[in-house]
């Protein structure tokens, strides 16, 4: 191993670190990860995280006046879940299909707990959170759907996304919108 | 106050952690205060994370913290004391040579540089539905876990049964800030890439350069999914594993019982952060088994070696599994039954999961070249000093990858495919040993000659 002396090790050596530091820098700088900093999501935020999925989910935000008044959509939700009664739970109703489907419900589960936020899956073959039977729903959230006329009591938090209070005396058995 | 409250809670975290290194110490020594940070840090979260589940059964709210507080401050006292007694000192504060400046500087720009980019960045998708709403439900909860979380039919989707180690760490500090706060959580993760840049920087006794360096230039460590910014449990859980690998390599080396104790402290923490985490305690409890069965000791020395430093992590390990048991925690049904029959009606997985992991290693937006450098990196260390060294830990990369490529022959493909397993798993299962590579490369570029080389049995006996 006469060919491993302290000259050739160091040059190998400096080559290395040299590389891999090289091709990982230039890749990082490809990645532009400057591009995703946003100045709407600070450390002074407490729901920066929900906002920014809100922000990004619901592209009529930026025509919304309800949200546009409100700097934290989700302080927003969870204020109009706030304001339903304690029941068994609140629906969450449209379809998988829609564009943040998922994010939405999950950010509502979260903001709605303890109470639980059941999906039936209208319409989609995944068949969702059904709620148990004999539920009495507390409210339900229509995103990208629209509530049965029986249902007075709504707020409307976006065009997209209504939350309403279920109703007082009528029987309401099918969940899933017409 | 935004930041005065956090500031406390973290210097808690310090004291505890910081208090808990000084009393595993039982021998006069320097400690460099880089590693004594770093070890600090991550020893902190076990104590904060492990005594909020634990006092969250009795206590709750102010009272928990309260008590928690007191716990911090009391082992932080008794450490000092030993500390005082021994004595340890904690050097290197100060800067001096010119290879200490720029290490300082390059921790300052790349601790300052990932602070900045968390802040102004959301956290990830799982770090928000896995492990960011078990700290908001625990905060709500008054600092310990609600039980009928983990029974919540509906909240299926954050992964009930996964451990708590980031969730209580995270709830510790929203219970100091008053607030379940997304925003400035996000500062909390950049710690453990500091951690990790202190391990790096001090694991073979003085100071190097390389081995930080290189790991301030992995995108995925920095940028993606399972990211630091990302606040997913992957980072974490590879900053313990890297603490673990090195202690069980300085017990390689000197066989002493100090090395011994921190390892198995450090390497409980794998599966207290993720469900991954069992593999990774596995691996290194079969590699420090070698090492003791190797001994010429008695076999009742041996046992007792090995019950010191595994049982905590297999205790841990088994006493959560019993629990997701006892509180009837539904376990999601993503792994087929590991048998041989499965294996067999699934070998022809094999050509899939070996081009991507193939395609993995050549991803440069993920790694550069840290794979491709790793192999050579390992060949380099073998004609060093130190042979012993370079095989073990080319184990601890190796192994785990391997255990990680052998899960996909066992996951479930009704409702995710094989190929979506991979894209949206294989990364961040190699990030866990990405730092254990990173070393190894920095061990390859300082080491010295074979004809300067001390033989590794020699290094034992001194």
């Amino acid at each position: 191993m006469s060919f491993m002396n302290n000259k050739f090790l160091a040059a190998i050596r400096f080559g290395l670190i040299a590389t891999v530091i090289g091709f990982g820098g230039w890749r990082y700088a490809e990645l532009k990860p400057y591009q995703y900093v946003s100045y709407e999501t600070g450390i002074n935020q407490p729901d920066a995280a929900y906002d920014a999925i809100l922000r990004g989910t619901l592209r009529t935000y930026k025509d919304s006046p309800q949200l546009k008044a409100s700097a934290h959509p989700t302080e927003a939700l969870r204020q109009a879940i706030k304001q339903l009664p304690h029941k068994d739970g609140i629906l969450f109703l449209g379809s998988l299909k829609n564009p943040g489907h998922l994010a939405l419900r999950l950010i509502a589960n979260t903001l709605s707990w303890p109470q639980p936020l059941y999906n039936p899956g209208c319409g989609d073959a995944y068949p969702g959170d059904p709620p148990p039977d004999n539920f009495q729903a507390s409210g339900a959230i229509f995103y990208h759907a629209s509530p049965p006329a029986t249902m007075t009591t709504k707020k409307t938090f976006l065009p997209e996304m209504i939350v309403t209070q279920a109703p007082e005396k009528t029987a309401w058995n099918s969940f899933c919108p017409q | 106050m935004e930041f005065v409250l956090p500031a406390i809670a973290l210097l808690l975290l310090l004291l505890a952690g910081g208090g808990i290194l000084l009393l595993l110490i039982t021998r006069t020594r320097k400690i460099d205060v880089l590693e004594f940070f770093s070890l600090s840090f991550l020893l902190g979260c076990i104590f904060i994370s492990l005594s909020s589940f634990l006092l969250g059964w009795l206590l709750s709210g102010v009272a928990l913290r309260v008590a928690v507080s007191f716990f911090c401050l009391m082992i932080f006292g008794l450490g000092f004391v030993q500390a005082k007694r021994l004595p340890i000192i904690i050097t290197g504060i100060i800067p001096q040579a010119p290879k200490d400046f720029l290490l300082f500087t390059i921790l300052l720009l790349s601790f300052g540089w990932l602070t900045w980019f968390s802040a102004r960045t959301g956290l990830g998708w799982d770090g928000v539905f896995h492990w960011e709403i078990k700290a908001r439900l625990a905060f709500e909860n008054g600092g310990a876990l609600p039980l009928s979380y983990l029974t919540e039919k509906t909240l299926w989707f954050s992964h009930r049964g996964y451990p708590l180690l980031l969730p209580l760490s995270e709830a510790w500090f929203y219970g100091w800030i008053g607030q379940a706060h997304q925003g400035l959580i996000k500062l909390f993760f950049p710690l453990f890439f500091l951690a990790a840049l202190g391990l790096l920087a001090t694991f073979e006794g003085s100071r190097k350069v390389a081995a930080p360096l290189i790991l301030c230039f992995v995108p995925l460590v920095l940028f993606g999914d399972g990211s630091v910014s990302a606040g997913y449990a992957d980072f974490p859980v590879a900053v313990y594993y890297l603490g673990a690998v090195i202690y069980l390599l300085k017990y390689w080396q000197d066989n002493g019982a100090e090395s011994l104790r921190i390892f198995a402290v450090l390497s409980l923490a794998l599966p207290w952060t993720k469900q991954e985490g069992n593999v990774l305690f596995v691996i290194l409890a079969a590699l420090l088994l070698l090492k003791i069965l190797a001994q010429k000791n008695s076999w009742q020395a041996r046992l007792r070696l090995a019950l010191l430093a595994l049982a905590p992590g297999f205790l841990l390990l088994l006493g959560w599994g019993i629990f997701v048991k006892v509180f009837k925690t539904p376990v999601e049904q993503y792994y087929l039954s590991p048998t041989f029959a499965t294996l067999k009606a699934n070998l022809n997985r094999t050509p899939v999961i070996l081009r991507w992991l193939k395609k993995e290693i050549v991803d440069w937006n993920h790694w550069g070249i840290l794979w491709l450098t790793f192999p050579l990196s390992a060949v380099l260390l073998m004609f060093s000093a130190q042979r012993q060294r370079a095989i073990i830990l080319t184990f601890t990369v190796i192994l785990p990858v391997a255990a990680y490529t052998g899960i996909y022959y066992f996951v479930a493909t009704e409702r995710i495919s094989i190929e979506e397993w991979l894209l949206t798993s294989l990364s961040r299962l190699m990030l866990h040993v990405a730092p254990v590579a990173v070393l190894i490369i920095g061990s390859s570029l300082d080491s010295k000659k074979i004809s300067e080389a001390v033989p590794d049995e020699l290094q034992i006996v001194q």
